[in-house]
Formats: C-alpha cells, sequence, structure tokens
C-alpha cells in the first residue's frame, strides 16, 4: 500500500511533467497528461478505498525538496476516505476532458491547462494526506493557485478574469485564517507535526479562524461569493474537479483540525456550525432556482450541499458535546457520505454541463431545449443526477439526506431543550432545501433537454463522444449503486467515525435477510425499494400497452406553438420567486411595445432582477469602507523621494527607540 | 416476515388500489350533494378508468421517451407506497424498508417525473402545471416534514407500523394536544398534496386553477388512465396515512379492522368533500399563507412535544 502510495505521487508529478515537456505538442501534450491523471486517479482511488476497507494506516516520508522541511506523509482513515473520493473523482473527470479538450488543443495555452489541472489534483491528494503543518499549506496553496490558472485559462473574456481576481482574494482570505489558526496551534517540539499540534488557550478564536478559513474554500454564506463567479468560467473538467472535490479537501481540514487536532468543544460551537450549513443550505438552492446559466446554477448548488456537509458536521459536534457518541457518529458519517455522494452527482452534473457546452457551446438555459433527442445518453445520466442531487429514491442523494435528518432527529433524546427544538427544525430546512432542488433541477433537466430547441444551437446538437459519454454514464452508475448498496460505505465509515467520535456506524446495516440501513429512529431499505420500483415499473410497461399510437402536434389552442410559448427557466421559477420575494427583493418589470391602434403588443419585454444579499449587505459596503479608508491613506504619497527618505528615518528611529 | 404475511400486505395493497376512484367517488357524491345536484355516481370512476385503458394514445411530435416513462415510474411509486403503508388491514410487513421520510421521498419522485411530463411536449400549460406543482413543493414540503418529525419524536419511531401501533396503545403523542394540532396540519396538507381546493381545483381544465391537471394535458389513453388512478392512489393513501397515525383504534380481527378502516375512510373523504366546498380556491401567491398555517400548526406541536418531554 505504501509503495503504491509512492507510485501516486509519482504518476501526479508525472502527469504535472509531462505536458510542460511536450508543450510544442499540444494534442499529445493533452492526451498524454489526461491518461497519466486517469491512472493517478485510479492508483489513489485504489489506495484511499483499499486502506480503508482494510483498516490500514501508514505513514510515508520522503526526502525533502528544501532542505530543512519534511515531506512527511500520513494516510489513516480519514485521509484514506477523502483520498478515495479525489482519485474516484480525478480518473472520471480525466476519462471524459480525452474528448472533452481536443478544441483546446488548437488554442493557445493548452499545455498550462494540461499542467494546472495535474497540479491541483496532485496538490488536492497531497493536501488530505499531509501530516506536516508546512507541507499542508504548501499544497492548499498550491492547489489555489492552480484552480485560479483554470478559472482564467479563457483570460480573453472580462468575466474570467474577474471571476478569478475575486476567487484569488476570497482564497487567501481564507488561508490567512488557516495560518493563524494553525499557527496558534503549534506545540512544544516540532511546530508543525500534526501530532504535537494542540489548542491551548483561545480555543474559541482558533475554532473561529477555522471555521472562517475553511468555510471561504467550502463555500459557506456569506464567503460563498466566488463560487458562482468562478466555477462556471474554468472548464468543465475544472469545474467538476473544483465543485466535486477541491469543496470536500475544506471538509476534511475542517473535520482535521477543527474535529480531531481541536477537540471537543462546547454545545455552542456545533450550533453556529449547523446554523451556518443550514444558511448556507437554503440560500444557495434557493440562488440557485433564480439562475439561467445552467453552470452557475450547479455552482449555487454546490453551496447549498456544502452547508448541508456543514449540517452534519455541526450536529455531530453539538452530539459529541452532550455526550451521545452514537448519535455524534451517524451524523459525521451522513456528513461524509453527503460528501461523497455530491462528489459523485456534481461530477457528473458539471461534466454533462461540459458535454452541452461542447455541443452546442452554450450554457445558458434559455438557449437550448431539445437536448434529449440530440444527445440521448447525456440526457439519460443527466436525468440520473438530477434525481440525486434532489435527494430522491432510489439513488445516493437520497440515503445521505435520510441519514443526516435520521441524526438530527436523534439530538431529541439529549437533555438539552435547545437541541430539541433546534434540531427538529433544523430537519425541516433539509426538507425544504430538497424541495427547492427538486424545483431547481425539474427546471434546469426541462429546460435544457426536454421540449423545442430553442435555437439552432442547440437544434442542431450533436451527442458527445465516446469518453464523454463514458465518463458521465459511470459516474450515473455509481449514482445508482450508491443508492441502492449503502452499505458498501457504511462500514469503511464506521472506520472513520470510529476514532473521532467513539462510537462505529458499521452495526447500522443490516445484512441479512434483506439489506437494511438502520440510524436513528427508523429504517429504510433501498435495496428493496429500488427492486420494487424495477419490479412494478417492468410490469406496468408490460400491461399498459395503448392499442394505437399515434404522434400527433402538441395541443396549443389552434396556434402553431413554436419555441418561445414553451415554459422558460426563468418563467419556471417565477412562483419561486414570488413566493420567497421578501428574501430577495425581487424586482420585476414588463415593457409592452404596443402595435397600432394601441392593441396588440409588438413586443413584449421581461425583466427580472434579484439582489444578492451578501453582497448587497456585506461586500460592497466593506469594499466602499476599504476604498475609502485607502483613499485617505493615499494622502502620505506625496511623491517627493526626500519624503519617502524621512518615512524610512522616522520608521527606523521608532523601531529602534520600540526594541530598546 | 412470512410469505402469508406477504400474502395479507399484497392483498391490502390491491384492496387500497382498487377501492382508491370509489373513495374519489365518494367525494365528487359529497360535493355534488352539498351542491344540490345530482353528480355523477359514486362508480363514475370506473367507467372513466375502463374507458381511458381502452383507448389508444397520442404522443406530441415534441415529446420524448419521458412522456411514455413518467406515468409508468408514478404508477410503480404508489404501487410501492401501497405496499409500504398500512391501510385496509393496518398491516405492515415490509415496514423496515421504508419509514415516514422515505413516503415523503417517494412521493417527491412521482411529482418530479410528473413535473418532467409536463414540461416534455413543450405546451405553456403543462409548464405552468409543472412549475407551479414544483413552486408549490416547496412551501409544502417543510410542513410535512416538520409534522412526520414531531410524530417521530413523539413515538420515538419514524416508521409508519411502529409510530400507528405506538399511538393505538395510547403511547406517542396519542390523544394529546400535540396530537391534535398535528392532525390539523396533516389535514391541510393532504388538502394541498391531493391537490383539492383550496390548493388546487382537480375538477376543471381551466388555467387558474391547472396545476396537477395541467401536467397531465398532454397524456392520453392508457397513460392517462394511470396517471388519474395514480393520484386517487395517493388521496387515499395519505387518508389511510392519516388514520394510521390520529384515528388507529380499531379491533384485530382483520375483517372487522378492514371495516373499521373504510369507515374512517369514508368518513375523512365526507371531510374532504365539505372543506371542497365550504372554502374557495385561493389565489397562487396567497398558499404561503396556507402553507404558514400548515407549519405553524406542526411547529406547535413541536413545542408541546419538547416542553411535555
Amino acid at each position: 500500500m505504501k509503495t503504491t502510495f509512492e507510485g501516486v505521487l509519482a504518476l501526479g508529478v508525472l502527469s504535472l511533467v509531462a505536458p510542460l515537456i511536450l508543450h510544442r505538442r499540444p494534442r499529445a501534450a493533452l492526451a498524454l497528461s489526461s491518461s497519466l491523471l486517469a491512472c493517478f486517479g485510479a492508483a489513489a482511488a485504489a489506495v484511499g478505498f483499499g486502506a480503508l476497507v482494510r483498516g490500514d494506516v501508514f505513514d510515508l516520508v520522503l526526502p525533502p525538496l528544501v532542505p530543512g522541511t519534511t515531506l512527511t506523509f500520513r494516510v489513516d482513515a480519514l485521509s484514506a476516505f477523502f483520498l478515495g473520493v479525489i482519485g474516484l473523482i480525478t480518473a472520471v473527470v480525466s476519462v471524459f476532458s480525452v474528448g472533452y479538450l481536443r478544441p483546446y488543443a488548437d488554442k493557445p495555452g493548452a499545455a498550462r491547462l494540461a499542467a494546472a489541472t495535474a497540479a491541483f489534483a496532485l496538490a488536492m491528494a497531497v493536501v488530505v494526506t499531509a501530516s506536516n503543518v508546512l507541507l499542508f499549506l504548501a499544497a492548499w496553496e498550491l492547489m489555489s493557485l492552480a484552480s485560479y490558472l483554470l478559472v482564467v485559462h479563457d483570460h480573453h473574456a472580462r468575466e474570467a478574469r474577474d471571476a478569478g481576481f475575486v476567487y484569488l482574494v476570497m482564497t487567501h482570505v481564507g488561508t490567512a485564517f488557516i495560518l493563524a489558526a494553525l499557527l496558534a496551534m503549534a506545540g512544544p517540539g516540532d511546530p508543525f507535526a500534526y501530532d504535537t499540534l494542540r489548542a491551548g488557550s483561545s480555543r474559541a478564536w482558533i475554532f473561529a479562524a477555522l471555521l472562517i478559513g475553511f468555510g471561504t474554500k467550502a463555500g459557506l454564506v456569506p464567503l460563498h461569493v466566488w463560487l458562482p463567479r468562478a466555477h462556471p468560467q474554468a472548464p468543465a473538467h475544472a469545474s467538476a474537479l473544483m465543485s466535486a472535490v477541491m469543496i470536500k479537501t475544506a471538509v476534511y481540514g475542517f473535520i482535521r483540525f477543527g474535529i480531531e487536532i481541536l477537540g471537543p468543544g462546547p454545545m455552542a460551537w456545533g450550533l453556529i456550525v449547523l446554523g451556518v450549513g443550514a444558511l448556507s443550505a437554503v440560500v444557495g438552492i434557493l440562488h440557485a432556482l433564480m439562475e439561467h446559466d445552467l453552470k452557475r446554477l450547479l455552482a449555487f448548488s454546490t453551496v447549498e450541499n456544502a452547508g448541508i456537509i456543514f449540517v452534519g458536521l455541526g450536529a455531530s459536534m453539538a452530539l459529541a458535546s452532550t455526550g451521545r457518541s452514537e448519535a455524534a457518529a451517524v451524523a459525521l458519517a451522513a456528513a461524509l457520505l453527503h460528501a461523497l455522494n455530491h462528489a459523485v452527482y456534481k461530477g457528473l452534473l458539471f461534466l454533462g454541463a461540459g458535454a452541452v457546452h461542447h455541443a452546442t457551446h452554450t450554457k445558458n438555459m434559455e438557449k437550448l431545449g431539445g437536448l434529449i433527442r440530440r444527445m440521448p445518453w447525456t440526457a439519460a445520466a443527466m436525468l440520473v443526477g438530477c434525481l440525486s442531487i434532489s435527494a430522491l429514491p432510489p439513488f445516493n442523494g437520497f440515503i445521505s439526506e435520510w441519514l443526516t435528518l435520521q441524526a438530527l432527529l436523534s439530538g431529541f433524546a439529549s437533555a438539552s431543550p435547545a437541541l430539541g427544538v433546534i434540531f427538529p427544525l433544523a430537519a425541516m430546512m433539509m426538507a425544504m432545501t430538497a424541495g427547492l432542488a427538486a424545483a431547481c433541477f425539474v427546471k434546469a433537466f426541462g429546460a435544457t433537454f426536454l421540449a423545442r430547441p430553442r435555437t439552432s444551437a442547440a437544434a442542431e446538437a450533436a451527442e458527445a463522444g465516446r469518453p464523454m459519454v463514458a465518463a458521465v454514464v459511470a459516474l450515473a452508475l455509481m449514482c445508482l449503486a450508491l443508492g441502492v448498496m449503502p452499505g458498501l460505505m457504511m462500514g469503511p465509515l464506521g472506520a472513520v467515525t470510529g476514532p473521532l467520535t467513539g462510537a462505529s456506524v458499521a452495526d447500522a446495516v443490516a445484512s441479512a435477510p434483506i439489506p437494511t440501513l438502520r440510524a436513528g429512529y427508523g429504517s429504510i431499505s433501498p435495496a428493496l425499494i429500488g427492486a420494487l420500483l424495477a419490479v412494478f415499473a417492468l410490469t406496468l410497461t408490460l400491461a399498459v400497452r395503448p392499442g394505437r399510437v399515434r404522434t400527433g402536434p402538441t395541443w396549443g389552442c389552434g396556434i402553431d406553438l413554436d419555441a418561445r410559448m414553451q415554459y422558460s427557466p426563468t418563467s419556471f421559477s417565477q412562483p419561486v420567486r414570488r413566493f420567497f420575494g421578501f428574501l430577495f427583493g425581487t424586482r420585476e418589470e414588463v415593457h409592452v411595445e404596443k402595435g397600432p391602434g394601441g392593441y396588440f403588443p409588438r413586443r413584449v419585454a421581461y425583466d427580472a432582477s434579484i439582489r444578492y444579499a451578501a453582497e448587497h449587505y456585506l461586500y460592497k459596503p466593506a469594499y466602499r469602507t476599504l476604498m475609502s479608508v485607502a483613499r485617505r491613506a493615499s494622502a502620505i504619497q506625496g511623491g517627493s523621494l526626500h519624503l519617502y527618505l524621512l518615512y524610512v528615518l522616522i520608521t527606523a528611529v521608532v523601531l529602534l527607540l520600540w526594541a530598546a | 416476515m412470512t410469505p402469508r404475511d406477504i400474502g395479507w400486505a399484497a392483498a391490502q395493497a390491491a384492496i387500497l388500489i382498487l377501492a382508491a376512484p370509489l373513495v374519489n367517488g365518494v367525494v365528487r357524491a359529497t360535493k355534488a350533494s352539498l351542491q344540490r345536484r345530482r353528480g355523477p355516481g359514486l362508480l363514475q370512476h370506473y367507467r372513466d378508468l375502463i374507458k381511458l385503458f381502452r383507448k389508444g394514445a397520442v404522443f406530441s411530435a415534441d415529446a420524448s421517451w419521458i412522456s411514455r416513462a413518467a406515468p409508468l415510474v408514478v404508477g410503480a411509486v404508489m404501487a410501492l407506497l401501497a405496499l409500504l403503508v398500512p391501510s385496509v388491514f393496518g398491516l405492515s410487513p415490509i415496514g423496515f424498508a421504508g419509514d415516514l421520510f422515505a413516503v415523503i421521498g417517494l412521493l417527491a419522485l412521482a411529482r418530479f417525473f410528473l413535473a418532467l411530463l409536463g414540461l416534455d411536449a413543450g405546451s405553456a400549460f403543462g409548464g405552468e402545471g409543472s412549475s407551479r406543482e414544483m413552486a408549490l413543493a416547496t412551501i409544502f414540503e417543510p410542513a410535512l416534514a416538520l409534522a412526520v418529525v414531531v410524530i417521530a419524536l413523539g413515538g420515538g419511531t419514524s416508521q409508519i407500523g411502529e409510530a400507528s401501533a405506538l399511538i393505538e396503545s395510547g403511547g406517542g403523542v396519542g390523544l394529546t394536544a400535540a396530537h391534535a394540532f398535528l392532525f390539523c396540519a396533516f389535514f391541510l396538507l393532504a388538502i394541498a398534496e391531493t391537490g383539492r381546493v383550496p390548493v388546487d381545483n382537480p375538477d376543471t381544465h381551466l388555467e387558474l386553477t391547472m396545476i396537477h391537471e395541467g401536467m397531465l394535458l398532454e397524456a392520453s389513453g392508457p397513460y392517462l388512465g394511470l396517471l388519474a388512478w395514480a393520484s386517487m392512489i395517493k388521496q387515499l393513501l395519505l387518508l389511510s396515512l392519516i388514520v394510521a397515525l390520529f384515528i388507529p383504534w380499531a379491533p384485530v380481527e382483520p375483517g372487522l379492522r378492514a371495516l373499521g378502516w373504510a369507515v374512517k375512510v369514508l368518513f375523512l373523504a365526507v371531510a374532504l368533500g365539505i372543506a371542497e366546498t365550504l372554502t374557495a380556491k385561493m389565489r397562487l401567491f396567497k398558499l404561503m399563507d396556507y402553507a404558514s398555517m400548515a407549519t405553524g400548526l406542526a411547529a406547535l406541536a413541536l413545542l408541546f412535544v419538547v416542553a411535555l418531554r
């Protein structure tokens, strides 16, 4: 296992270096890099899930690149789980990119794209396996910079550059908080090894810094503003990696440093994390419903799912602080399972969106439609993804949603009345996000794939190439497998939750006579549900046979229907926009241009705008304050060299006096 | 779980599926009687279904395989729910496979496919129905989930059969103030989920009230029959759920128990008809208030359960 892990790292470095060597042959560079990265991913998944299933824990020490630093890795259950997730998604995304990146080979910067992708994947693998703070931070920074390069790859577009800038600023603000927290936790002996980290005094500040730092990377509200800007700009394979996997490294960091190393804290910490998670979940999905750009919708949905993961983490922390270690284990397992499930279906959705973009050159759902006939396999896989993300049985999203709900129910039996009221209300908010997600993804799937194509680009789309179809279909099958057989993961997750909470969830799964998942207050058998649904659907297919099947035009009250008369994504979400208008500050305007006589409208325009609360109330005022302070402070810039020399002299004198 | 149990469960599901049109007929007969009309008769739904299943189907040229698959998925979901929910004989031998949250999830699955069916043919009415149905689900599902959560917390279990048995034996939330609030909340939500006035009008195809009917507009022949039957089964399932959770007291012997169930369901069906006649359809955007009322009742029940723990 150790040698395989060394091989994983070697493959990662190789897939980073190969395109740089081959930068004069972009086609070969991209193909070779994708293949190497696929091998890297498969090997990482094998190491990760293999070590998790077998219960292996191992250390690896590599000779230092820079004298004085150490390259120490440790793969324990938590690292192995996240390494497996990273490897799995990287492998599938690399297979996808074999087909997807072909048009990129003809444009400049292909080698840079391949190298940045490889660096990104390698850095993420190192982040979750490092056992040294310096290595962790170096890999974290490399991850952020590599993903920045991917976001601004199309640097001729203004939006890409702006998105990259916002992303760079936000991620470094987060990294600053993480750095501060990790330095504050430095212990005696080697200040940077994980083993010697401990939190002394000021644990509350460290917890807050870790939450803010990792929350920025995970995309928790109100630190999420970079996510809907950055994720859509990157090429689809990079968006998939960012949304599906990079968010999980932040979850890993929070669990490792905030829960394991920082240790148990008061119940208030868990409730704060729970509250932030629930807020992110609701705000994320509400904004997703308002979007008509497919990738921006998926990015906001990532904010929602990050919120759900942190709801599970917060519930686990709160339950652990009241001594309910078994319920805490269930909550933690729910959060981790949701992390895996989200990686699989969000990867699927972003790759599918990439295939659609590849075929139609647009991400705007208002210009799509009817793709289910042109791209049947992509559509079928996307349907599975939409069903999974809406937490519908028998797919995997339902399982992790169910586990989270059961974990929240378990909080009721504890003595604290606060938990007794807050947890059920959190469960209600989870149900609300599931309902909103279903609405959002009916809209996304319906507008993109169903009915008539709205533009010629959509009408002439062709099915994606074999690598792309294979990748999305593989992920769709994984969604179904994880949904119908959750017991596959519960044992390995027990190995993770055991050391962290003191209780195992492996006994939550009963295998005989029918595989059942038991947690909290209830039990379900997804295998039986899936089997019965399949049997009944098949029976009905055979039994319900119409005598004569005819084809006719859609009923339009006698008018010839065209593509403008079907519901667009904006119109689909209008009732929700009205229902939740008090949150959005919705402004709707209808402009009617009337024809002769003032009777028959010649042109109708509908304008809807919403106010993004975090940007309006937090970031814009903060930015204005910062700029006004900076403008006033720039008064010291006299422009005269003598003035600046005087400043240097004064500063030196003050410092010498202070040091004395 | 013996073959005998499976036999009883299958019989229970079959009776529920076959009785669903009759219960809908009772609701319609109640409304007709209150509106001083003769009405079409109790068995009219059976005649309509037989007629539909004999017809051929017409599909839109713009529709895809979703139009053929959605009715089948909805039918399969309703058949599975008929097996899960303890209804006629109060049995749920495969109750371990699905608890109350699984029931909500399965109903959501059926709704997802119905909404896709509405969008598939690209008609404006279908899109309208889908859009409104999904929007109403976003405000009613939290209320339903909160009510289910309170029932689960009160009884210590989220399995339907066990919660029902617990309430029948006097434990759980049985016969407390919380129970009364939850019953009101559930009744309001049953009206919402079955698409009855004031949420939606199941009797017309007018644009103003076309939520559920809008999504079915392009369905025809046996597929329309399947969808119509599925919505009637859903209504009877929700009524059976109310019976199981709120008025479960019945004799043990199966025949008498079935009779008790029939009486309670008919009572609830008449109550539905009366509620429909006494209210008018609410404006779509006022339904937020309706959902808030249901949520508020469930939240009150939660406070009672927490306070009296």
